[in-house]
Parts: C-alpha cells; structure tokens; sequence
C-alpha cells in the first residue's frame, strides 16, 4: 500500500536551537541552506557541500552532523543547535569560544563555526586526551591555522568544563572507550528530547569579553569564504576524488598549500 | 553545487518502501544516511527524481542473533556497528573495522545498507561482508526475497547485483566459533580518509591451532573486493603459530587478481594481508 505520493514541497517542523519551526521548503534542500537561507542562521558555514570540510557540521539530536549532506527533510521532527546557539547576538562568547579566542584557534575563522560544533558534542568529557580530540575533530578542515592551536582548546576546555555539563549524546558506556564510540546515545532518534544548554563558564567570559572576535571573524567571513572555496577546489583537483582532511595526524605541508 | 529538484517520499513499512520502488521504477534512488548519495546530488553525478527515504524506517535498524547467525538491517547505522555491544558480540570485526569508516560526523549518519549499495571499491564494509562470507537479503515487490551471497553482489565499481526494484533489508552472517579469529588492516593517506589498500581476514582454527580456513579478502586495489581466500587454501592444516605469513602475504598479493594495479599498491596489498592475518592468527582481538 502507498499511502503516501513523492512531494516536492515538504512542510517540515524543526526544533532549532530550542525553538520549533515550521516552514515549508523544497525537497531537494538540505538542512544547512535551510538553516542560512530560510532562517538566515549563516553562522553554519558552507565549504565543500559534498561533506569534505566540516565547516557545516552542526549537532542534530545532540550528534554531530554534516548539515550539508542533510536532505531537509530528515531534519523533520529533530533538534538542531548551530553555531548560534553558543552565544546570542550582543552577549560575551560561549566558553568555547573564549577558549578558541584565547589560544589563537582561528585565524580567519571560516572553519570555526565547525569545529565548535564538533568540539560541543564532546563536553563533559574533561578525560579526553589531545589524541582522542584530534580524532573526534578529524572530520573538519583548516586550511589557515594549522590543529594544534584548536586541539589545546577544545582539550583545555574541557578539562575546565564541569562534569554535570555532559553532553547527553555521548553516555559513557561500560564498554566504550571514547566518547564518539558509545551506544546507545541518549537522545538520538526524533522526539522531542531537547538536550541541555551546553556548557557555559561565565568566570573565564566575564573575565575576557571580547566582542571584538565576533565582529573580527565576520569581517573575514566573505573573504575566507571564497579562499577557502578556492582551496578546497584547489585540492580536490589535484587529489582527484580522495578525501583531503585532518586535524594534523601525519599533516604535512602540502596539504596547506 | 545543490542537489537538483527532486520529489521526496518516506514510506512508513518495508512493504511500503518495495511497492514504491516498483512503482517509480529508474527514477527513484533509496536515500537512507545520505553520505555517499547526497555528495553525488551535489556533484549532479547521480539526479533521481524521487527519493525514497528510509531514515525513519525503524524496522531496518536490528541486531538479531538468531540460530547461529546474526542479522544486521540495512538502516544500523556506522556507529552503532563501532560501539553496540550486541554488534561486537556477534562479529568483533566490524567494531575494528567500522572505526575506520570516514569520521565521527559521518559515522553518525551513514549506514551499513547504504554503504554495501553504493559499493564504492574503497569501502570496508563490502570487503568485510565477503570475508565474513554473508548473505545480503534483498527484498523485492515482485519477487518477493531472495538471499545473495556478498561473493555474489559487488560486481564492479559502485555495481551490484542488486535489482532496480529490490531493496537491500539486511544481511546475515554467521556468528563465530570459539576458533575465529579476526584481522583487519587499512592503509590510507590520513585517518578517515578513503582507503588506499585493506585487508579483512578470517581465520578458523581448531583447539590445537591448526588453520581449518582461511577466508581472506582485500578492498580499494581493484573495483570490487579481492578474494584471495582461494589462494589461502594452501594454508589449511598448518598450525597458525608456525606460518611465516610475511611470504604467504607475499604470495597472495601476487597471486591476487591485481595486474591493472600499480607496484605501490600490490606493496601495500603485500602489507596489509601480512598484518590483518598476523592479527587473526596470533588471537589479538582486532
């Protein structure tokens, strides 16, 4: 029995960043050109848009997820958190930020956005060693400053990060040996589980507002958008269809070129 | 780029699914995580006009031993077949080797069906589906069910046996003995990154050690998995402690369908058989 015809319009409602939201959107659309697009939400960066890069990695349900390889509707019914939910417009920056802004873990911040998502998924975690962190982030590309300034930042942060902050995608199993490893995670499948506002730690942001980032990495938003276009495109045409990637596990220079 | 215009139905049974594929015929392809199709939409290398969504269909997310095997539907996803301990009970190469599959974004989303129909030759999971010498169960409105050996199912490059109107719905492997032992080997520029030679080996030994059989298989050196484990017959009763398995993988690389392939790759097809069997054979759980 089909009980249901092929659509080309959906209406598709999405919880995002705890508000639901409702809207209808073409079929072909995928989750991170709703995200920007319809709700104007562009801190979700598009580099590659064939899940290469990372930089639209956002969490769906508390997972990270490339939000470019996302049909819109598989989005329906589930929790998304973009990059926006870190920090509201006007306000000091999330921890994490504060934590990228202070070990220098950008430079012209296209990629950030997806990092910080990745590296959100990971809180509560103070255990993780750099390796473990360079391997959860293995999936997003920085083609200015290099990993290590963004491995010490996520790592640090963690480690700061209180324990009652964990994320609830990532229960520590008795069998698991990291948290990108477990099963089952809390709060995957749709329903309206809404997972719990990620850590913040105000001392350190009290401390060292700065604003300034913000309008810093917007400025060099555009431009990078285009070099970083430029690379990627750059590289795949010489690596043909192999996947570049790496948060610096046997990195060498080439890969910045 | 963006995927093309496309029209979009998420069918609520198996049933349901097959009946629609039937119906729409060539122009509609099966999205369930969407890692390997929707790159493809993007590139516009693939432009079905429907897709046929099976992310919520529950029914093909099960890890079911049953009468000495262990059923795995299409829909378990990467992760889970990397961290479910209900996996790793009934097959400890797939946790060893799931790790290897893209990064954790992706393991998140991409699934165990998905992955054997796309059959891309640098794919572990089509590599491990032969070596662990499953049957992909595939289902089909008009024809109803039919079991096709994974020997049988990856033809080619990013070819299958599938039909046009079948769905893959899961496969079924048969559950270890106290004498399988498993290794698995992957070479690749970066962690994550696509394979440029792997090795997937299963070995059965009997309580003394002596190799019963040796099932042994290699992906990303040619279009489809290698089966070498023909070759590896010769091993059959000769104790596991006592092979020289750096002359034996030599011997299978040569002897393994690879004559397209250029001398890099037969070295690494060299090394990676010689460290997945060495694994299986010295009873590391790999």
């Amino acid at each position: 029995m089909t009980s249901q015809a092929p659509r080309s319009q959906l209406t598709v409602s999405i919880f995002v960043n705890g508000t639901r939201r409702t809207a209808q959107v073409p079929a072909r659309r995928t989750l991170a050109d709703y995200l920007r697009d319809q709700l104007g939400l562009t801190g979700t960066h598009l580099g590659c848009e064939q899940g290469v890069c990372g930089a639209c990695t956002v969490l769906v349900d508390g997972a990270p997820v490339l939000s470019c390889l996302m049909p819109i509707g598989q989005a329906d019914e589930r929790h998304v958190r973009t990059v926006e939910s870190l920090a509201a417009a006007g306000e000091p920056l999330g921890s994490l930020q504060a934590a990228f802004a202070e070990q220098d873990a950008l430079q012209c911040g296209f990629c950030t956005p997806g990092f910080l998502m990745a590296a959100s998924a990971l809180v509560g975690y103070p255990e993780l060693s750099e390796d473990e962190v360079r391997e959860a982030l293995s999936g997003n590309l920085c083609r200015c400053t290099g990993y290590g300034g963004i491995v010490t930042a996520v790592a640090g942060y963690l480690r700061d990060s209180p324990v009652g902050e964990r994320s609830p995608s990532w229960p520590r199993g008795p069998r698991s040996w990291s948290p990108w490893e477990t099963w089952p995670p809390a709060g995957t499948g749709p329903g309206p589980a809404e997972p719990p506002a990620l850590g913040r730690v105000p001392d350190r942001v009290a401390r060292r507002p700065r604003p300034g980032a913000v309008l810093a990495v917007a400025a060099a938003v555009a431009a990078a958008a285009i070099a970083a276009g430029v690379a990627v495109a750059a590289t795949r045409g010489r690596r043909g269809r192999e996947r570049s990637h790496g948060t610096g596990h046997r990195l060498t220079d080439r890969w910045h070129a | 780029m963006k995927p093309p215009p496309l029209r979009w139905v998420r069918p609520a049974s198996i049933a349901e699914c097959v009946a629609q594929l039937a119906e729409l015929g060539e122009d509609a392809k099966i999205i369930a995580g969407g890692q390997s199709l929707m790159p493809l939409l993007a590139l516009r290398m693939a432009a079905p006009s429907v897709l046929i969504d099976l992310d919520r269909l529950t029914e093909l997310d099960h890890v079911t031993p049953r009468e000495g095997h262990v059923y795995l539907g299409a829909l378990v996803r990467h992760r889970r077949l990397t961290a479910d301990p209900a996996v790793a009970a009934a097959c400890g190469l797939l946790p060893s080797a799931a790790r290897h599959i893209g990064h954790p974004a992706i393991r998140n989303r991409g699934t165990l069906g998905g992955s054997l129909a796309h059959a891309d030759p640098a794919a572990e999971l089509p590599a491990l589906m032969v070596a662990l010498r499953a049957e992909l169960i595939c289902v089909s409105a008009t024809a109803g069910r039919r079991n096709l050996p994974a020997s049988e199912f990856f033809t080619g490059p990013y070819s299958t046996a599938l039909a046009q109107d079948e769905l893959l719905a899961a496969v079924r492997l048969p559950l270890p003995g106290p004498g399988t032992r498993y290794g698995f080997c992957e070479v690749s520029a970066r962690p994550g990154d696509f394979a440029r030679a792997g090795c997937a080996c299963v070995l059965d030994l009997d309580p003394a050690g002596v190799i019963q059989d040796a099932s042994t298989v290699l992906f990303a050196v040619s279009g489809a998995p290698v089966d070498v484990s023909r070759a590896a017959a010769g091993l059959r009763g000769l104790p596991a402690a006592e092979v020289d398995w750096r002359s034996v993988a030599a011997q299978l690389a040569d002897t393994a369908e690879l004559a397209a392939t250029a001398a890099y790759t037969r070295r690494l097809a060299r090394t990676v058989l010689r460290r997945a069997m060495t694994q299986a054979a010295s009873g590391v759980t790999a």
